[in-house]
């Protein structure tokens, strides 16, 4: 059975939606689950539903990364905080994966620094999956792990990235796309025209480069960018969201003829905010580290802690870092003649 | 890469002093602003590579870490060679840097490839290259791993080789972004080349056995080195069965000098019973000086 690690004090929910998602998930999936924090909070929390004959055990941790934590920081000094403890259970072989909704830049530094990279690769990449307008899954990244990458660098998250894409939603060759300001090549700049030659010249199914108003098309499934881009990228779609459903919102309350409007369209509505709740989508993978790793957003409520979980033992049974590695390692020996 | 070793160790900058006045230019400038991947033209990575390897080498060397075999994958033997004492560093970093260039000038551009095989055994890669040749080049170039073999030949006949390997139950077949067909037979132009020059170079005992790609056997005489050398110009690396070959003669710890890990995780993939360490930084080499004293107290015979 796999055995799962989870931040259990890391969101803003926390415990309480990490508790619930670990429950469902054990539940739904029948996987082995560890919750990771401060003991006597956890027991009473799971003490409060009906858990008992669940494959769910407490591991202790006695400190807690807050979101106002400086990541470098946190990875230093709270070394007994429930992310470090839940990164060493991966790291000494007790689970095989761990999910945290707490500070992202924190749980990506644990990530990193305590699993360490895979000995291919020269950094992680954060990937973020969302659905697009074809009803489909893209996956774009990184979405945040670094804040400067290198063309070469580009070229390994595509690798990843693509590996991911066909471990999760079994496609046999992803289309696999630059973000850029244009699709002519000489549009961009020194990094996307670099990083686009790279891709050229790769086994990938590289479709070439495509720009922002691209990446909700659904005509690519694995978008590559830096993750300065690929945050703020990420971060405009979700205020956006947020923007439009309030601005609905203000206007069916605006008059009664509005009002009824919306309660025969209930449904479309429904459907509308179901398409657009990141909870269903579970979480983004750390790609390329020593260990699966699921960030999950700081906002997670139970069901996209479950997700996150689903995803995290997905990717377990896919080996994907194995693929990973096995793919990287061998491009990366032959090219040394 | 390598700048963090040149800062802090006396060993390690004369290494880079060493290359800088053999070559004739900075490689110091080269290494300390691009990594590997970088380095596109193989005429740059080879030197940059055996530069780097040495450095970490010999800082290695200083603080009392004697190895009992010697062996590097591919170019690495190079750096092998030297660490023995059989070869002297300005020599190697020549000879590379022409291995390169030769490599690179023996195939126009395009007309080779090489690929991944992955998920296959080694002995039914050999078997498909067998059948994707038609009368072209196509054969096994590194046997990495017990499930990762890289295969190099006439580019159209690697397609081949690619589409009969996926069909055959392959994980994965792979065409690898690399510019040149390397260890096979279409470099025997470059071949000729280097073994002018290999023979000009003077070649003396080596101090410590090495475990040499196309026979992965040890070999401890100069001659014999310098007509492995040659053979592996276009012949396969037998990494995995030099590996192997280590292990059964004893040994528990290896430790990958250079940039980067990717043997750590071939090692990773092939035996899981040994450990390795990587040094290619002033922090990694004090960890592997401290992992070795731990495992050496934990198990005197490691």
């Amino acid at each position: 059975m796999t055995t799962i690690a989870i931040d259990a004090m890391g969101g803003d929910h926390a415990p309480r939606a990490e508790v619930e998602g670990a429950i469902l998930a054990a539940r739904e999936f029948g996987i082995h689950i560890v919750l990771v924090g401060v003991e006597a909070i956890l027991k009473q929390e799971l003490s409060r539903h009906r858990a008992r004959h669940l494959p769910i055990e407490i591991v202790g941790a006695t400190d807690v990364i807050t979101m106002s934590d400086s990541p470098s920081q946190a990875f230093r000094r709270k070394k007994e905080s429930s992310m470090h403890v839940a990164a060493r259970l991966v790291r000494d072989g007790k689970a095989e994966a761990m999910v945290s909704a707490g500070n992202t830049g924190a749980a990506m530094t644990v990530a990193r620094f305590v699993l360490g990279t895979l000995p291919s690769v020269d950094r992680p990449a954060l990937a973020a999956a969302f659905p697009n307008m074809k009803d489909k899954i893209s996956v774009i990244l990184d979405v945040g792990a670094n804040v400067d990458s290198k063309p070469e660098q580009l070229r390994q998250f595509a690798v990843m990235g693509e590996i991911y894409f066909r471990a999760i939603w079994g496609v046999k060759r992803p289309r696999v796309a630059l973000l850029s300001i244009g699709e002519e090549e000489m549009k961009g700049n020194e990094l996307t025209r670099e990083a686009s030659n790279l891709l050229k010249q790769s086994s990938l199914n590289f479709v070439g480069n495509v720009e922002g108003r691209d990446v909700f098309r659904g005509n690519v499934d694995v978008i590559v960018c830096d993750g300065f881009i690929g945050n703020v990228a990420l971060k405009i779609s979700e205020g956006l969201v947020e923007h439009v459903q309030g601005m609905l919102k203000k206007a069916i309350k605006s008059s009664l003829k509005s009002q009824i409007g919306y309660a025969l369209s209930k449904q479309a509505f429904d459907d509308f905010r179901k398409r657009t709740d990141s909870s269903e989508t579970g979480g983004a993978p750390l790609l390329g580290v020593r260990g699966i790793t699921i960030i999950a957003h700081g906002r997670s409520n139970p069901n996209a802690i479950k997700n996150a979980i689903r995803v995290a033992s997905e990717l377990c049974r896919a080996r994907i870092n194995e693929k990973i590695d096995q793919e990287l390692s061998a491009a990366a020996v032959a090219a040394r003649g | 890469m390598g700048r963090d070793l040149a800062e802090n160790f006396a060993e390690s900058a004369q290494v880079f002093d060493e290359a800088n006045a053999a070559l004739g230019f900075s490689m110091s400038d080269m290494c300390y602003t691009a990594s590997l991947e970088e380095l596109k033209q193989t005429e740059n990575t080879q030197p940059a590579m055996l530069t780097v390897s040495l450095a970490a080498y010999r800082a290695l060397e200083k603080r009392g870490i004697q190895p009992d075999f010697v062996a590097g994958h591919s170019l690495g033997e190079y750096s092998a060679l030297v660490a023995a004492g059989g070869l002297d560093f300005s020599s190697a970093v020549k000879l590379v840097r022409a291995r390169g260039r030769y490599m690179q000038e023996a195939v126009p551009l395009g007309e080779g490839a090489m690929a991944a095989i992955l998920g296959l055994a080694p002995a039914e890669v050999v078997e498909i290259c067998k059948k994707a040749a038609d009368h072209q080049v196509v054969s096994p170039a590194n046997l990495n791993s017990p499930e990762q073999t890289v295969i190099s030949g006439n580019a159209t006949a690697v397609k081949r080789a690619v589409e009969i390997a996926s069909q055959s139950g392959a994980k994965r077949a792979v065409i690898l972004p690399v510019s040149a067909p390397f260890h096979c037979a279409l470099m025997a132009p470059a071949q000729k080349r280097l073994e002018h020059d290999l023979r000009a170079a003077s070649f003396g005992p080596l101090k410590i056995p090495l475990i040499t790609n196309v026979d992965a056997e040890a070999v401890t005489s100069g001659d014999e080195e310098r007509e492995a050398l040659i053979r592996q110009v276009t012949a396969p690396v037998r990494w995995l069965d030099s590996v192997h070959e280590m292990v059964e003669s004893g040994v528990t710890i290896f430790v990958e000098v250079g940039p980067g890990k990717v043997l750590c995780g071939l090692l990773r993939q092939i035996d899981r019973s040994v450990r390795c360490l990587n040094v290619e930084d002033a922090p990694s080499l004090q960890a592997a000086i401290d992992k070795i004293a731990q495992l050496r107290a934990e198990s005197p015979e490691a």
